[in-house]
């Protein structure tokens, strides 16, 4: 253990089993940690000091018009290019087929010049459908709050703050519906900037992407105010900047992508439960991290009363969450953090006695105070993504392999209608992704590949009857060519084995599944809070709620705004 | 020519579907795309072969089923019918076998009226990790025939270092092509799907 930090390399508290983790239930009672992508993001741009600029603003008199606001990072420059247009009511919409939105941006790599400021303004607008260059690194759109955007505009213009329950009833100006990177469309691949530091870790590019939407949402309310206005007009006091993130609608897209990159969700969830369990490795608490966590844990309780959504399952899970809270202060009340492994000793109590929502708040509230013990893993979240097939390993040794690796999938009951009632798609409709029943749609035969459970059930079978048989050599070159339907499965398990929290231990195709678990599982790995279902299939979120804006970052705690809480009437 | 510039996720992202909107299963569907993802890093454009080999699965012209034969040293692919063997199918399960055959300097490896040796070889490249672009380029544009493999096929030294070009360049027309193919992997909409496939509503307040 380093007596600095407390930390403890390998801890001898085992992680938990993906059995546990890894299982949709619980992936979808996921929280924004202090490793979270935003967090990482923030802490990065407080340490290295980036600067902030308005590189060009140009909007009318209705707000509509082009915004550049510029990160200063120490080696380089990144742009948000934002056009502002008049949308009207009734082609607003979250979904992606949308055609028009009231702002769409890009983050440019550097500073546009005009000429790159009007080839943006000719394709950005159009969004999937304009062609983009590797100078542009994410690609987006949003839409105003209906229900907040007026009544900020309103208030400030008469010189008054916006009323906070309505702030926070909503939580954002503006909501994201799409953010691209990565090469879509023609953007900047990830590939090319990976040797970059601030952009090395996972979805730094789009997190900083909406951070500097954040910083527009409200000058662009400002500006509007100033017009309609004009003297008496006043600008939202800091709490109340603070704590307006952006807000976002996410939908089946994610699903996909957790099952494109196996390899990557390992590394997200390996670096969470090993932070987890050096915590409850420690011996004992100290004076300073027992006031942190007492801090923490009377926000999260707030930040939980706080938390009104309409889907009534996640309002009862709400409301246990609460209980649970309040039984957790008791406990530290009680105990008061004393005795041998202190956190392992509340974490254990939460695990008895408290629900899944409770736990996984119970493992963030965990880490906050311990930020040197655990931050540094946060650097261990990306890597270098490669499936392998090893052709020459024998069908007994990749049968053996199935079941040492992959036994979960195996236990899952796969038999009757039901076991593959849903298929996962891209609709022919601009590439949205969907859910169908696939006992009564079309288009099974155009599923992804996400029936991992499934289709490894077909693999060992065929492998049995092989073996069975005697293939000629018995090796898996000679077997795939003969089973060429299998290559995708086989190369799956063979890469990730060892690799236990690469997969969703659940079957993704069963009557029932609910997708929503897999956004939030993947959405608290951003840092997103206040999940807001709106079915199975897709969730309203807020990112930066509570974040320091750009102004004020350098002199903020870039860690201090977790669990954001609403501020005062007139704050 | 008309040319146009792809990301490579794009690339990837295409012409893997694309290949599996011709029917091949997924897996092979991915070693396409690494496959052409290797020739365009090097600066041989994918897109002209690759319209014609999933033309070729389409229209049922080459066989997607192939054996293998041993003697000796030589390992024999071919397909299974009198139909040149598709390089799509070939390609991954040449590589594969030379996985085993690699570290015996005897050994070669026949793929028999293949209908793209060049693609064949570059999967194999790919696969192995081989910078030698040069003895792809010069059996890229042959449209049919037998590939020999052996140590001795890869020739020139190996061009460590070499940059991955910023954006991938291919011909337009042929691109369409796979574009043609890369469609016939997404699931007609219909009013039910549109409504109800991806939750959100059509219209929102909020």
């Amino acid at each position: 253990m380093n007596s600095q930090t407390g930390k403890v390399a390998r801890p001898d508290i085992a992680l938990r089993p993906a059995d546990e983790v890894m299982r949709l239930d619980r992936m979808g009672a996921s929280f924004p940690t202090r490793l979270s992508f935003m967090r990482s993001l923030l802490r990065r741009m407080h340490s290295e000091n980036w600067r902030f600029a308005r590189t060009l603003v140009d909007l009318d008199a209705q707000g509509f018009g082009t915004v550049v606001l510029t990160a200063h990072t120490p080696k380089r420059a990144y742009s948000l290019v934002v056009f502002s247009h008049d949308l009207p009511p009734e082609m607003r919409t979250d979904r992606v087929i949308a055609e028009a939105w009231d702002a769409t941006f890009s983050l440019f790599d550097g500073i546009p010049t005009a000429a790159d400021i009007a080839r943006l303004a000719a394709n950005t607008p159009k969004q999937e459908a304009g062609r983009f260059t590797p100078s542009e690194l994410a690609l987006g759109r949003a839409n105003r709050s209906l229900r907040l955007f007026a009544h900020v505009t309103e208030r400030l213009a008469a010189g008054k703050q916006p009323d906070a329950a309505t702030v926070a009833d909503v939580g954002y100006l503006m909501r994201t519906t799409a953010v691209y990177g990565s090469g879509k469309f023609g953007c900047g691949d990830r590939a090319m900037i990976a040797d970059r530091a601030e952009l090395r870790g996972a979805f730094q590019v789009e997190m900083l992407a909406v951070y500097l939407f954040r910083w527009f949402t409200i000058d662009l309310i400002e500006h509007l105010a100033r017009r309609q206005g004009a003297a008496k007009a006043t600008r939202l006091s800091g709490p109340l900047r603070r704590y307006l993130g952006v807000g976002n609608a996410t939908g089946l897209g994610m699903a996909p992508f957790l099952g494109r990159h196996p390899q990557l969700v390992h590394a997200w969830v390996t670096a969470r439960e090993t932070a987890l369990a050096r915590v409850r490795a420690l011996p004992v608490a100290t004076t300073e991290t027992i006031a942190a966590f007492r801090m923490h844990l009377q926000r999260a309780r707030q930040h939980a009363r706080e938390w009104q959504v309409d889907d009534p399952l996640q309002t009862r899970r709400i409301a246990r969450l609460s209980d649970d809270l309040a039984d957790l202060e008791a406990e530290v009340a009680r105990h008061g953090l004393r005795g041998d492994r202190p956190w392992d000793a509340l974490w254990q109590h939460g695990m008895k006695h408290h629900d899944t929502e409770a736990q996984e708040l119970l493992l963030s509230l965990l880490l906050e105070p311990h930020g040197a013990l655990v931050d540094d893993l946060a650097e261990t979240m990306h890597v270098t993504e490669k499936l392998t097939l090893d052709a020459a390993m024998p069908l007994t040794t990749l049968r053996a392999l199935i079941d040492r690796s992959h036994g979960w999938a195996q236990a899952l009951p796969l038999d009757g209608p039901q076991a593959d009632a849903r298929f996962w798609y891209y609709s022919e409709d601009k590439l949205e992704p969907r859910l169908g029943h696939r006992h009564a749609e079309p288009g099974g035969m155009l599923e992804m590949p996400l029936a991992f459970a499934r289709d490894l059930r077909a693999l060992c079978r065929d492998i049995d009857l092989a073996i069975t048989r005697g293939s000629a050599t018995g090796i898996t070159a000679t077997f795939l060519m003969t089973h060429p339907q299998h290559r995708h499965t086989v190369r799956r398990v063979q890469s990730l084995a060892g690799l236990d929290y690469a997969e969703v231990r659940d079957n993704l195709v069963a009557e029932g599944v609910r997708p929503i678990d897999l956004l939030r599982f993947k959405l608290a790995f951003f840092g997103a809070s206040k999940f807001d279902p709106k079915s199975d299939l897709w969730t309203r979120i807020t990112l930066f709620q509570g974040a320091p804006q750009p102004d004020e970052l350098a002199d903020a705690d870039p860690d201090g705004w977790t669990f954001a809480v609403r501020p005062a009437n007139g704050a | 020519m008309t040319r146009l510039h792809l990301s490579w996720g794009e690339l990837h992202f295409q012409v893997c579907r694309a290949a599996f909107g011709t029917g091949l299963p997924w897996g092979l569907a991915e070693d396409t795309a690494h496959t052409a993802a290797w020739l365009a890093r090097y600066g041989i454009d994918p897109a002209p072969q690759l319209a014609r080999l999933l033309g070729n699965i389409a229209d049922g012209s080459s066989a997607t089923a192939l054996r293998l034969m041993q003697r000796d040293d030589i390992s024999t692919l071919h397909a299974d019918d009198q139909r040149p063997l598709s390089a799509l199918v070939a390609g991954p399960s040449a590589a594969d076998w030379w996985d085993i055959l690699a570290d015996r300097p005897a050994a070669q490896l026949k793929i028999l009226r293949g209908d793209a040796p060049g693609w064949v070889a570059a999967t194999i490249a790919q696969r192995h990790e081989i910078a030698d672009p040069n003895a792809v380029r010069q059996i890229v544009d042959s449209p049919t025939g037998d590939l020999l493999i052996s140590d001795r096929f890869w020739t020139t030294t190996a061009t460590d270092g070499h940059e991955m070009p910023e954006v991938v360049t291919v011909a337009a027309d042929d691109w369409r092509v796979v574009r043609d193919f890369f469609r016939r992997s997404l699931v007609p909409s219909t009013d039910a799907s549109r409504h109800a496939g991806a939750g959100a509503g059509l219209v929102d307040r909020d």
